[in-house]
Protein backbone atom coordinates (compact mmCIF):
# COMPACT_ATOMS: atom_id res chain seq x y z
CA UNK A 1 0.00 0.00 0.00
CA UNK A 2 1.36 3.36 -0.93
CA UNK A 3 2.04 5.66 1.52
CA UNK A 4 -0.89 8.15 2.23
CA UNK A 5 -0.45 11.72 2.19
CA UNK A 6 -2.21 15.20 2.53
CA UNK A 7 -1.78 18.06 1.29
CA UNK A 8 -3.87 21.21 2.79
CA UNK A 9 -2.68 23.91 0.95
CA UNK A 10 -4.45 26.80 -0.44
CA UNK A 11 -1.05 28.46 -2.35
CA UNK A 12 -1.06 26.60 -6.21
CA UNK A 13 2.78 27.34 -6.46
CA UNK A 14 3.24 25.43 -3.05
CA UNK A 15 1.88 22.53 -4.24
CA UNK A 16 4.01 22.45 -7.07
CA UNK A 17 6.80 22.72 -5.60
CA UNK A 18 5.31 20.25 -2.62
CA UNK A 19 4.82 17.82 -5.60
CA UNK A 20 8.26 18.27 -7.26
CA UNK A 21 9.74 17.59 -3.56
CA UNK A 22 7.72 14.76 -2.97
CA UNK A 23 7.52 12.67 -6.67
CA UNK A 24 11.78 12.69 -5.88
CA UNK A 25 12.24 11.40 -2.27
CA UNK A 26 8.81 9.32 -1.99
CA UNK A 27 7.43 8.04 -5.72
CA UNK A 28 5.81 5.50 -3.82
CA UNK A 29 3.46 7.59 -2.10
CA UNK A 30 0.20 8.61 -3.23
CA UNK A 31 -1.11 12.55 -2.26
CA UNK A 32 -4.20 13.89 -2.53
CA UNK A 33 -3.73 18.32 -2.50
CA UNK A 34 -7.03 20.40 -0.70
CA UNK A 35 -7.33 23.70 -0.87
CA UNK A 36 -8.41 24.79 2.48
CA UNK A 37 -9.29 23.15 5.67
CA UNK A 38 -12.91 22.87 5.75
CA UNK A 39 -12.42 20.72 2.42
CA UNK A 40 -9.82 18.77 4.25
CA UNK A 41 -12.81 17.12 6.67
CA UNK A 42 -14.38 15.85 3.67
CA UNK A 43 -11.28 14.38 2.06
CA UNK A 44 -10.73 13.06 5.61
CA UNK A 45 -14.17 11.28 5.51
CA UNK A 46 -13.14 9.84 2.52
CA UNK A 47 -10.03 8.43 3.50
CA UNK A 48 -7.57 8.77 6.51
CA UNK A 49 -4.11 9.44 5.37
CA UNK A 50 -0.98 8.25 6.88
CA UNK A 51 0.66 11.70 7.09
CA UNK A 52 -0.73 15.46 6.94
CA UNK A 53 1.24 18.50 5.34
CA UNK A 54 -1.11 21.41 6.61
CA UNK A 55 -0.45 25.24 5.82
CA UNK A 56 -0.96 27.67 8.66
CA UNK A 57 -2.40 31.18 6.76
CA UNK A 58 -5.24 30.08 4.62
CA UNK A 59 -8.76 32.26 3.65
CA UNK A 60 -12.37 30.25 5.82
CA UNK A 61 -10.07 28.12 8.39
CA UNK A 62 -6.51 28.59 9.41
CA UNK A 63 -4.02 25.64 10.14
CA UNK A 64 -4.52 26.26 13.93
CA UNK A 65 -8.16 26.12 13.93
CA UNK A 66 -7.79 23.07 11.76
CA UNK A 67 -5.47 21.40 14.11
CA UNK A 68 -7.42 22.01 16.98
CA UNK A 69 -10.48 20.78 16.09
CA UNK A 70 -8.42 17.76 14.33
CA UNK A 71 -7.03 16.97 16.93
CA UNK A 72 -9.85 16.90 19.73
CA UNK A 73 -11.88 14.37 16.98
CA UNK A 74 -10.76 10.84 18.13
CA UNK A 75 -11.14 9.20 14.70
CA UNK A 76 -8.31 11.84 13.24
CA UNK A 77 -6.39 12.69 16.42
CA UNK A 78 -4.21 9.89 15.61
CA UNK A 79 -2.86 11.41 11.85
CA UNK A 80 0.79 12.69 12.01
CA UNK A 81 0.23 16.79 11.26
CA UNK A 82 3.69 18.06 9.85
CA UNK A 83 3.30 22.11 9.62
CA UNK A 84 4.03 23.58 6.33
CA UNK A 85 4.44 27.10 6.32
CA UNK A 86 6.13 29.90 5.22
CA UNK A 87 6.20 31.33 9.15
CA UNK A 88 9.55 31.14 10.86
CA UNK A 89 8.16 32.50 13.95
CA UNK A 90 8.87 30.53 17.47
CA UNK A 91 5.78 31.86 18.32
CA UNK A 92 3.96 29.89 15.51
CA UNK A 93 6.33 26.53 16.29
CA UNK A 94 5.40 26.13 19.59
CA UNK A 95 1.87 26.71 19.05
CA UNK A 96 1.98 23.97 16.22
CA UNK A 97 4.00 22.00 18.87
CA UNK A 98 0.81 22.59 21.84
CA UNK A 99 -1.91 21.72 19.67
CA UNK A 100 0.40 18.59 18.65
CA UNK A 101 2.13 19.19 15.23
CA UNK A 102 5.06 16.58 14.95
CA UNK A 103 6.99 19.28 13.43
CA UNK A 104 7.25 22.20 11.61
CA UNK A 105 8.26 23.05 8.23
CA UNK A 106 9.57 26.17 7.10
CA UNK A 107 8.78 26.72 3.29
CA UNK A 108 12.15 28.50 1.55
CA UNK A 109 13.71 29.25 -1.78
CA UNK A 110 15.73 25.97 -1.05
CA UNK A 111 13.70 22.68 -2.66
CA UNK A 112 16.78 20.73 -1.28
CA UNK A 113 15.80 21.50 1.85
CA UNK A 114 12.16 20.37 1.43
CA UNK A 115 13.37 17.27 -0.20
CA UNK A 116 15.40 16.24 2.97
CA UNK A 117 13.01 17.48 5.09
CA UNK A 118 10.53 15.19 3.43
CA UNK A 119 13.10 12.27 3.29
CA UNK A 120 13.37 12.32 7.05
CA UNK A 121 9.71 12.38 7.46
CA UNK A 122 8.74 9.79 5.09
CA UNK A 123 11.58 7.72 6.44
CA UNK A 124 10.44 7.97 9.99
CA UNK A 125 6.97 7.33 9.50
CA UNK A 126 5.70 3.80 10.52
CA UNK A 127 3.87 3.33 7.68
CA UNK A 128 7.37 3.74 5.78
CA UNK A 129 9.00 1.09 7.83
CA UNK A 130 5.97 -1.44 7.38
CA UNK A 131 6.47 -1.07 3.14
CA UNK A 132 10.25 -1.28 3.45
CA UNK A 133 10.20 -4.44 5.71
CA UNK A 134 7.54 -6.19 3.10
CA UNK B 1 -28.65 96.83 62.33
CA UNK B 2 -32.03 95.92 63.81
CA UNK B 3 -31.41 93.21 66.47
CA UNK B 4 -34.93 90.88 65.79
CA UNK B 5 -34.49 91.09 62.11
CA UNK B 6 -32.53 88.08 60.05
CA UNK B 7 -29.52 89.41 58.26
CA UNK B 8 -28.77 88.00 55.87
CA UNK B 9 -25.46 88.03 53.95
CA UNK B 10 -24.39 87.32 50.46
CA UNK B 11 -21.19 86.96 48.77
CA UNK B 12 -20.78 87.20 45.60
CA UNK B 13 -17.52 86.39 43.86
CA UNK B 14 -17.05 86.26 40.18
CA UNK B 15 -16.33 83.01 38.98
CA UNK B 16 -16.23 83.17 35.47
CA UNK B 17 -12.17 83.46 34.93
CA UNK B 18 -12.46 80.12 37.16
CA UNK B 19 -14.85 78.95 34.30
CA UNK B 20 -13.13 79.59 31.52
CA UNK B 21 -9.85 78.58 32.68
CA UNK B 22 -11.25 75.31 33.72
CA UNK B 23 -13.47 75.16 30.58
CA UNK B 24 -10.27 75.76 28.44
CA UNK B 25 -7.87 72.82 30.73
CA UNK B 26 -10.90 70.37 29.68
CA UNK B 27 -10.47 71.58 26.26
CA UNK B 28 -6.56 70.92 26.27
CA UNK B 29 -7.22 67.81 27.92
CA UNK B 30 -9.82 66.56 25.25
CA UNK B 31 -7.42 67.17 22.61
CA UNK B 32 -4.44 65.94 24.07
CA UNK B 33 -6.67 62.89 25.00
CA UNK B 34 -7.65 62.76 21.14
CA UNK B 35 -3.77 63.07 19.73
CA UNK B 36 -2.88 60.28 22.34
CA UNK B 37 -4.99 57.89 20.44
CA UNK B 38 -4.20 59.12 16.94
CA UNK B 39 -0.89 58.91 18.22
CA UNK B 40 -1.45 55.37 19.45
CA UNK B 41 -3.16 53.99 16.10
CA UNK B 42 -0.65 55.85 14.13
CA UNK B 43 2.01 53.67 15.99
CA UNK B 44 -0.04 50.56 15.51
CA UNK B 45 -0.73 50.87 12.05
CA UNK B 46 2.86 51.43 11.10
CA UNK B 47 3.96 48.67 13.13
CA UNK B 48 1.31 46.27 11.39
CA UNK B 49 2.45 47.88 8.26
CA UNK B 50 5.80 47.07 8.37
CA UNK B 51 5.07 43.54 9.81
CA UNK B 52 2.66 42.66 7.02
CA UNK B 53 4.16 44.15 3.80
CA UNK B 54 7.86 42.43 4.85
CA UNK B 55 5.99 39.62 5.65
CA UNK B 56 3.95 39.15 2.70
CA UNK B 57 6.33 40.82 0.59
CA UNK B 58 8.36 38.00 0.94
CA UNK B 59 6.17 35.62 -0.47
CA UNK B 60 6.12 36.17 -3.97
CA UNK B 61 10.26 36.42 -3.72
CA UNK B 62 10.46 33.22 -2.31
CA UNK B 63 8.67 31.37 -5.24
CA UNK B 64 10.66 33.44 -7.64
CA UNK B 65 13.88 32.13 -5.91
CA UNK B 66 12.61 28.82 -5.86
CA UNK B 67 11.75 28.49 -9.46
CA UNK B 68 15.45 29.96 -10.53
CA UNK B 69 16.94 27.00 -8.56
CA UNK B 70 14.80 24.84 -10.27
CA UNK B 71 16.10 26.05 -13.36
CA UNK B 72 19.56 26.52 -12.45
CA UNK B 73 20.01 23.02 -10.21
CA UNK B 74 17.54 21.65 -13.41
CA UNK B 75 19.09 20.40 -17.09
CA UNK B 76 21.28 23.16 -17.45
CA UNK B 77 23.43 22.56 -20.41
CA UNK B 78 20.56 22.76 -22.63
CA UNK B 79 20.15 25.95 -21.60
CA UNK B 80 22.04 29.24 -23.63
CA UNK B 81 24.91 30.79 -21.46
CA UNK B 82 23.40 34.03 -21.47
CA UNK B 83 20.13 32.46 -20.20
CA UNK B 84 21.60 30.78 -17.55
CA UNK B 85 23.86 34.09 -17.06
CA UNK B 86 19.78 36.07 -16.42
CA UNK B 87 18.64 33.65 -14.35
CA UNK B 88 21.75 34.40 -11.53
CA UNK B 89 21.50 37.66 -12.43
CA UNK B 90 17.39 37.28 -11.13
CA UNK B 91 18.49 35.01 -8.48
CA UNK B 92 21.32 37.37 -7.15
CA UNK B 93 19.09 40.73 -7.08
CA UNK B 94 16.07 38.24 -5.17
CA UNK B 95 18.70 37.22 -2.99
CA UNK B 96 19.10 40.87 -1.87
CA UNK B 97 15.78 42.01 -1.68
CA UNK B 98 15.10 38.75 0.49
CA UNK B 99 18.08 39.93 2.79
CA UNK B 100 16.31 43.53 2.77
CA UNK B 101 13.00 42.34 3.73
CA UNK B 102 14.28 40.16 6.51
CA UNK B 103 16.25 43.18 7.98
CA UNK B 104 12.68 45.54 7.73
CA UNK B 105 11.09 42.67 9.69
CA UNK B 106 14.28 42.50 11.97
CA UNK B 107 13.89 46.24 12.72
CA UNK B 108 10.41 46.13 12.90
CA UNK B 109 10.00 43.31 15.31
CA UNK B 110 12.45 45.58 17.78
CA UNK B 111 9.41 47.79 18.64
CA UNK B 112 9.19 49.04 22.32
CA UNK B 113 5.92 47.32 22.90
CA UNK B 114 6.24 44.56 25.66
CA UNK B 115 9.40 45.91 26.66
CA UNK B 116 10.15 44.25 30.36
CA UNK B 117 12.89 46.09 31.93
CA UNK B 118 14.86 44.20 34.97
CA UNK B 119 17.95 45.55 37.05
CA UNK B 120 21.13 44.33 34.64
CA UNK B 121 24.37 44.02 35.02
CA UNK B 122 25.63 45.47 31.61
CA UNK B 123 28.98 43.45 32.31
CA UNK B 124 27.10 39.87 31.92
CA UNK B 125 25.11 41.13 29.34
CA UNK B 126 28.50 42.30 27.43
CA UNK B 127 29.96 38.77 28.06
CA UNK B 128 26.87 37.28 26.51
CA UNK B 129 27.74 39.81 23.29
CA UNK B 130 31.02 38.75 22.77
CA UNK B 131 30.23 34.81 23.21
CA UNK B 132 27.57 35.20 20.57
CA UNK B 133 29.92 36.51 18.44
CA UNK B 134 33.02 34.65 19.59
CA UNK B 135 34.08 32.89 16.32
CA UNK B 136 33.94 36.39 14.52
CA UNK B 137 36.01 37.66 17.43
CA UNK B 138 38.91 35.20 16.73
CA UNK B 139 38.55 35.35 12.70
CA UNK B 140 39.43 39.13 13.17
CA UNK B 141 42.11 38.74 15.80
CA UNK B 142 40.16 41.96 17.64
CA UNK B 143 40.47 42.80 20.69
CA UNK B 144 38.48 44.14 23.07
CA UNK B 145 39.37 46.38 26.17
CA UNK B 146 36.53 46.94 28.32
CA UNK B 147 35.79 49.06 31.66
CA UNK B 148 33.38 47.74 34.08
CA UNK B 149 29.90 48.61 33.26
CA UNK B 150 27.01 49.36 35.48
CA UNK B 151 24.02 48.18 36.68
CA UNK B 152 20.69 49.79 35.16
CA UNK B 153 16.78 48.92 34.32
CA UNK B 154 16.85 47.54 30.98
CA UNK B 155 15.79 45.15 28.65
CA UNK B 156 18.53 42.88 28.41
CA UNK B 157 18.13 41.20 25.27
CA UNK B 158 17.89 44.71 23.66
CA UNK B 159 21.39 45.92 25.20
CA UNK B 160 22.81 42.62 24.43
CA UNK B 161 21.98 43.09 20.41
CA UNK B 162 23.08 47.18 20.73
CA UNK B 163 26.43 45.57 21.94
CA UNK B 164 26.51 42.89 19.27
CA UNK B 165 25.59 45.34 16.58
CA UNK B 166 28.28 47.86 17.81
CA UNK B 167 31.35 45.08 18.00
CA UNK B 168 30.18 43.75 14.57
CA UNK B 169 29.83 47.00 12.89
CA UNK B 170 33.77 47.78 14.29
CA UNK B 171 35.51 44.16 12.97
CA UNK B 172 33.14 45.26 10.08
CA UNK B 173 34.61 48.45 8.80
CA UNK B 174 38.11 47.50 10.47
CA UNK B 175 41.17 49.50 8.97
CA UNK B 176 43.01 47.54 6.47
CA UNK B 177 46.09 45.01 7.60
CA UNK B 178 45.34 46.42 11.40
CA UNK B 179 43.87 43.87 13.89
CA UNK B 180 40.53 45.18 15.19
CA UNK B 181 40.62 46.91 18.68
CA UNK B 182 37.91 47.91 20.42
CA UNK B 183 37.73 49.86 23.60
CA UNK B 184 34.73 50.05 26.06
CA UNK B 185 34.08 52.86 28.73
CA UNK B 186 31.88 54.08 31.61
CA UNK B 187 30.97 56.74 32.83
CA UNK B 188 28.39 58.87 34.53
CA UNK B 189 27.68 61.70 32.15
CA UNK B 190 28.55 65.56 32.85
CA UNK B 191 25.92 68.46 32.87
CA UNK B 192 25.91 70.07 29.56
CA UNK B 193 27.62 67.36 27.33
CA UNK B 194 24.69 65.37 25.77
CA UNK B 195 24.34 66.58 22.47
CA UNK B 196 20.10 67.38 21.70
CA UNK B 197 19.34 67.13 24.86
CA UNK B 198 15.58 67.81 25.18
CA UNK B 199 14.76 65.47 28.33
CA UNK B 200 13.21 66.11 31.40
CA UNK B 201 16.05 64.11 33.59
CA UNK B 202 18.80 65.84 34.31
CA UNK B 203 21.71 64.90 32.39
CA UNK B 204 23.78 63.69 35.22
CA UNK B 205 21.10 61.43 35.36
CA UNK B 206 22.78 59.10 32.38
CA UNK B 207 25.42 56.68 31.86
CA UNK B 208 28.00 57.44 29.18
CA UNK B 209 29.10 54.21 27.88
CA UNK B 210 31.62 54.79 24.98
CA UNK B 211 32.61 52.00 21.96
CA UNK B 212 35.79 53.27 20.30
CA UNK B 213 37.75 51.09 17.61
CA UNK B 214 40.56 52.04 15.36
CA UNK B 215 38.49 51.54 12.29
CA UNK B 216 38.29 53.19 8.91
CA UNK B 217 36.03 56.10 10.39
CA UNK B 218 33.93 58.04 8.68
CA UNK B 219 33.04 62.24 7.52
CA UNK B 220 31.61 63.50 9.95
CA UNK B 221 28.90 65.08 8.11
CA UNK B 222 27.79 61.39 7.35
CA UNK B 223 27.59 61.23 11.76
CA UNK B 224 23.65 60.95 12.11
CA UNK B 225 22.89 59.45 7.97
CA UNK B 226 24.59 55.85 9.24
CA UNK B 227 21.69 55.39 12.29
CA UNK B 228 18.98 55.69 9.10
CA UNK B 229 17.42 52.29 7.93
CA UNK B 230 19.41 51.29 5.19
CA UNK B 231 21.47 54.07 4.81
CA UNK B 232 25.06 52.59 3.53
CA UNK B 233 28.47 55.02 3.53
CA UNK B 234 29.80 52.40 1.26
CA UNK B 235 28.81 50.07 -1.89
CA UNK B 236 27.21 46.57 -1.63
CA UNK B 237 30.73 45.74 -3.48
CA UNK B 238 32.53 47.07 -0.71
CA UNK B 239 31.24 46.13 2.21
CA UNK B 240 28.11 43.67 2.28
CA UNK B 241 25.28 44.31 4.14
CA UNK B 242 21.60 45.87 4.34
CA UNK B 243 22.18 49.05 6.73
CA UNK B 244 20.31 47.95 9.29
CA UNK B 245 22.65 47.23 12.23
CA UNK B 246 22.93 50.80 13.37
CA UNK B 247 19.58 51.49 12.48
CA UNK B 248 18.47 48.75 15.33
CA UNK B 249 21.47 50.48 17.59
CA UNK B 250 19.55 53.63 17.33
CA UNK B 251 15.93 52.04 18.05
CA UNK B 252 17.33 49.70 20.79
CA UNK B 253 18.70 53.26 22.45
CA UNK B 254 15.14 54.88 21.99
CA UNK B 255 13.27 52.37 23.55
CA UNK B 256 15.20 52.60 26.54
CA UNK B 257 14.71 56.50 26.00
CA UNK B 258 18.46 56.94 25.95
CA UNK B 259 20.57 58.72 23.11
CA UNK B 260 23.13 57.69 20.93
CA UNK B 261 25.73 59.47 18.43
CA UNK B 262 28.76 58.73 16.50
CA UNK B 263 31.87 60.65 16.09
CA UNK B 264 34.26 59.55 13.61
CA UNK B 265 37.07 60.84 11.46
CA UNK B 266 38.50 58.99 8.15
CA UNK B 267 40.72 56.55 8.83
CA UNK B 268 41.35 57.18 12.91
CA UNK B 269 38.41 55.18 13.66
CA UNK B 270 34.55 55.59 14.93
CA UNK B 271 32.99 56.18 18.54
CA UNK B 272 29.89 54.75 19.36
CA UNK B 273 28.52 57.23 22.36
CA UNK B 274 25.22 55.70 23.82
CA UNK B 275 23.46 57.48 26.93
CA UNK B 276 21.38 54.66 29.16
CA UNK B 277 18.86 56.72 32.03
CA UNK B 278 20.24 55.39 35.80
CA UNK B 279 16.69 54.73 36.36
CA UNK B 280 13.34 54.10 34.78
Amino acid sequence: MPLRILLIDDDDDDQFIFMTALEDVAPFSRCRITGNAVEAFEELNNEVPDIMFLDLNMPLMNGFEFLLILKSDPRFSGIPVVIYSTSDSPEDQNRAKELGAIQFITKTADIQLLKQDLQNIINASPVTEAALMR
Amino acid sequence: LQPKLATVGIIVTDQTRTKLHERTILQYQKELEQKNIELAQNNSELSSFTYIASHDLQEPLRKIQTFCNLINTGPGEELPTLTRDYFERILKASTRMQSLISSLLDYSRMNSRGMEFEMTDLNNVLDDATNNIRELLEESHAAIERETLPVIPCVPMQISQLFTNLIINSIKYKSAGVAPLIRISASLAKPGEIKSFDSVRNETDYWKIVFSDNGIGFEPQYADKIFELFQRLHSRFEYEGTGIGLAICKKIVQNHRGFIYAEGKPGLGASFVIYLPLTR
